[in-house]
């Protein structure tokens, strides 16, 4: 006889880990299904292969279909296999998500942006809407998130700051490479503010977390230490000793089925073994990302949702957005500098933290007008060395 | 599969030898250690077989030693690839076309000179190796191989490439910490999917 839960949520990572452990806290039992394995610091090592060239993270491509659409050299629109290209946009298959793996870069969204329409107008071909909350009614979540996942920074004053219920942020900033110094003073010789990056990456030890070790090697990198604030090591190792919540890793859930009122009564999915289960909760959570929580609801079609769940609107699957943005790089000239400089330069470890948000927005003419820019950021090229000795090839 | 390689061989070595600096700092002594400590290890068994035997030389060909360069066996080019192409978790389609490729190359050998590769001089050896790339199916053969060179020599040693960390020496690269041992390599963590 299958337990009833009364919450059972879809996906461990950012999105599901903090509802996993507000619920748990409450006092609901909570069941977390997670489609890839349960790794732990102890898995995680600065193995390039294992983290960026070989799918640890990922599932088998020609198994788990994924088709992207894309205009070809020729500019025609068309679709391509994932399993054919090698060119995939998983993120991490494994309990905490791709926030194992993320660079721990915690901005907060700003006042207008939660109005971008009666900001900056419509834009055309795009149906871009105001949010329907305003930063002030998320403000105490964002300061509740830099305490729970444990964000290490140093506030400065700056004309584009969002407003704070908190002075500073929890944690002091983390180890500063030499070149964050040169920056600030460039940026103080251009009359620009030189920003310290916020990180969710801990500067100290807290619980059974320890501090960064500054390997040098963090994105696309699970963290050995647990001082990177992904959601398994801040958030769900601390709902699973409430004793309220379970995990169930290996657990890849393929169906919602509803009843004939609309309701969802039980997820269904493959076990480790690959055999078929279900669960029965009160309440389920979909926090599979973008595009697998799309399919999941899409697929989870019943009497009352004959174009899946949620899908009334018929927007459930499209407007699909990832973070855009461009690049630019410089080198360093070693021979250029003195010794001890260029020995500076060439440190790998702490990090350099520093962003520019003077073109947050943007009142240009040439651009018809104020705009959205964005944040700055400036980091040491990713240390990866066998993507960058690829490039000689 | 990557099937990019439009550039000569020495151009290659040279752009490689740029993400560090090279014969600057590179300590020469580590290479001449290791090269007496390898010299004092037998091969194991599977490296006398004719494919292996090749494919060794093919791989020095492309990523050739030098006084003060550590080559393809420098690098244990040849342990590496054995190892990542015959483990159960790889995925068999490169295995297949290196081997099938290492056909294609005698048989080139073969109509160019009567010889197997192997019985070839350095310079036929060069020969063929640029005749290959002029075909796509070569070129992207070859490149493949290359990518498993580079992969030798910048991995974790445990791999069985870049022993005591000589690629990494020879291109200043500074790894990070901790790293793996032999029971969480990639194909072991993979195992843990299932």
């Amino acid at each position: 006889m299958n337990r009833q839960y009364d919450v059972c949520i879809i996906g461990s990572g950012a999105g599901g880990g903090p509802v996993a452990l507000t619920l748990a806290r409450a006092g609901y039992s909570v069941l977390l299904l997670e489609k890839g394995p349960w790794l732990t610091e102890k898995d995680f090592y600065k193995d390039e292969l294992a983290c960026c060239r070989r799918s640890v993270y990922t599932p088998k491509l020609s198994e788990e279909q994924h088709v992207i659409e894309d205009t070809d050299s020729d500019g025609n629109w068309i679709g391509e296999p994932t399993s054919e290209s090698g060119w995939d946009f998983w993120n991490g298959n494994l309990v905490g998500g791709s926030s194992n793996l993320m660079s721990g870069f915690f901005y907060r969204l700003k006042p207008e942006d939660f109005r971008l329409l009666s900001e900056f107008g419509p834009i055309q071909g795009a149906n871009i809407v105001d949010w329907p909350i305003s930063y002030e009614d998320l403000e105490p979540y964002y300061t509740l998130v830099e305490t729970e996942v444990g964000i290490s920074g140093r506030f400065t004053a700056h004309p584009r700051a969002e407003p704070r219920s908190s002075k500073d942020f929890p944690y002091p900033a983390t180890l500063e490479h030499p070149v964050s110094e040169k920056f600030d003073h460039a940026c103080q010789s251009l009359g620009l503010y030189s920003l310290p990056t916020p990180r969710a990456i801990l500067s100290r030890p807290e619980g059974s977390r320890r501090s960064c070790e500054y390997s040098g090697y963090c994105g696309s990198y699970g963290c050995s230490s647990g001082a990177k604030g992904s959601s398994r090591a801040a958030l769900l190792d601390q709902a699973v000793a409430t004793g309220n919540c379970e995990i169930k890793p290996l657990s890849k859930v393929y169906k919602l089925t509803s009843d004939k009122d609309g309701k969802v009564v039980s997820a269904n999915y493959y076990d480790a073994r690959g055999q078929n289960r279900s669960i029965h909760a009160k309440i389920f959570v979909v926090a599979c990302q973008a595009i697998e929580t799309s399919r999941l609801l899409l697929s989870s079609s019943g009497p009352k949702h004959p174009n899946g769940l949620a899908n009334n609107s018929g927007q459930v699957g499209k407007n699909l957005l990832f973070s855009a943005g461009g690049a630019g790089s410089g080198d360093f000239n070693y021979s250029k500098m003195d010794s001890r400089d260029s020995v500076a330069m060439k440190r790998r470890g702490p990090f350099v933290n520093r962003g520019l948000q003077d073109w947050y927005f943007i009142d240009d003419p040439k651009l018809g007008g104020r705009v959205k820019g964005g944040t700055v950021d400036f980091l040491l090229r990713h240390p990866n060395a066998m993507s960058k000795a690829m490039n000689a090839k | 599969m990557t099937s990019r390689m439009n550039i000569s061989r020495r151009e290659f070595m040279t752009r490689l030898g740029l993400l560090g600096s090279m014969a600057m700092s590179f300590p020469s002594a580590a290479l001449a250690e290791l090269r007496q400590s390898n010299a004092n290890h037998s091969l194991p068994e599977w490296a006398e077989e004719p494919v292996w035997k090749t494919i060794a030389e093919v791989q020095e060909t492309l990523f050739p030693a030098g006084e003060n360069i550590p080559g393809a066996a420098d690098i244990g080019a040849a342990v590496y690839l054995y190892r990542a192409i015959e483990n159960p978790n790889a995925d068999g389609e490169d295995r297949d076309y290196i081997f099938r490729g290492i056909g294609w190359l005698d048989e080139l050998a073969q109509q160019r000179y009567s010889k197997n590769y192997i019985q070839l001089s350095g310079n036929q050896k060069e020969k063929i190796i640029a005749e290959t790339v002029q075909t796509t199916a070569g070129r992207k053969w070859v490149s493949l191989l290359l990518t498993y060179l580079l992969e030798a020599l910048l991995c974790e040693p445990v791999y069985g490439g870049n022993p005591d960390g000589i690629g990494w020496k020879w291109l200043e690269h500074q790894p990070g910490y901790p790293t793996p041992s032999a029971d969480k390599t990639w194909d072991q963590l993979q195992q843990r999917r299932s």
